[in-house]
């Protein structure tokens, strides 16, 4: 199936878009998108681990499934700082 | 209470003025400023992104979270995205309490935990270029 990623901040650099397409198995996970990710844009592959996904609105483990109808989102690390 | 991203200036005096009530005795507000340096480089401005919706929503959730700890019901925090200059405010937040001390330790959780859970970016315009400031990667299991 097709899913559509929401990109923002640094990975909207990458993508190129606000958006990006993404395949991924039928009653894939989270993980299966973050593979197809790195395929796509070996610049996510390198730093998978720093990126966070959002599935509706929420940070999702790996094992989260995912589907067509969902709000995906790619999460940079965010600005944090030094308190 | 007031819980937004706005593109317009953050004015402390309406976060205030949302969280006073007649049974508060005291207001402690946080105000983060854009700053003219940041590690070593001069700064001339810096640009805030936000993912607006989710952001609200983990808003929220701090919100709840201070209501758990801390008994503070009374919170107003923006946060402002877009292009802003030096000194300009980029997020403030008041939290209000019938005694100071609740209201101390609701602001202070409130602006450490923005800056671990809400999808804010920043980014920094300076002398060499712009860079994304990125210390923070969101670890899912407790955001």
């Amino acid at each position: 199936m097709l899913v559509t990623v929401k990109c923002f901040a640094w990975a909207r650099e990458v993508t190129g878009g606000d958006e990006v397409e993404l395949e991924v198995p039928d009653s894939g996970t989270v993980r299966d998108l973050r593979e197809s990710l790195g395929k796509k844009f070996p610049a996510f592959a390198e730093r998978m681990e720093s990126i966070a996904v959002s599935v509706n609105q929420e940070f999702a483990g790996d094992s989260q499934g995912v589907s067509v109808g969902d709000e995906l989102a790619l999460i940079p690390p965010i600005s944090g700082g030094v308190s | 209470m007031i819980c937004r991203i706005v593109e317009t200036p953050v004015d402390m005096d309406t976060l205030i003025g949302d969280v006073a009530e007649d049974d508060i005795g005291g207001v402690c507000t946080f105000i983060g400023l854009v700053r003219n340096h940041s590690r070593g480089q001069r700064v001339t401005h810096l640009e805030y992104h936000a993912y607006p919706e989710m952001s609200e929503k983990k808003m929220r959730q701090v919100i709840e979270e201070i209501s758990e700890r801390f008994g503070v019901d009374r919170i107003a925090m923006e946060h402002r995205i877009g292009t802003l200059q030096i000194g300009e405010i980029a997020v403030g937040i008041a939290a209000a309490s019938a005694h100071r001390d609740a209201s101390f330790k609701a602001c202070r959780y409130a602006i450490d935990r923005i800056k671990q859970i809400v999808p804010i970016w920043k980014k920094e315009f300076g002398e060499d270029g712009a860079v994304w400031v990125e210390e923070c990667s969101v670890d899912a299991e407790t955001a």
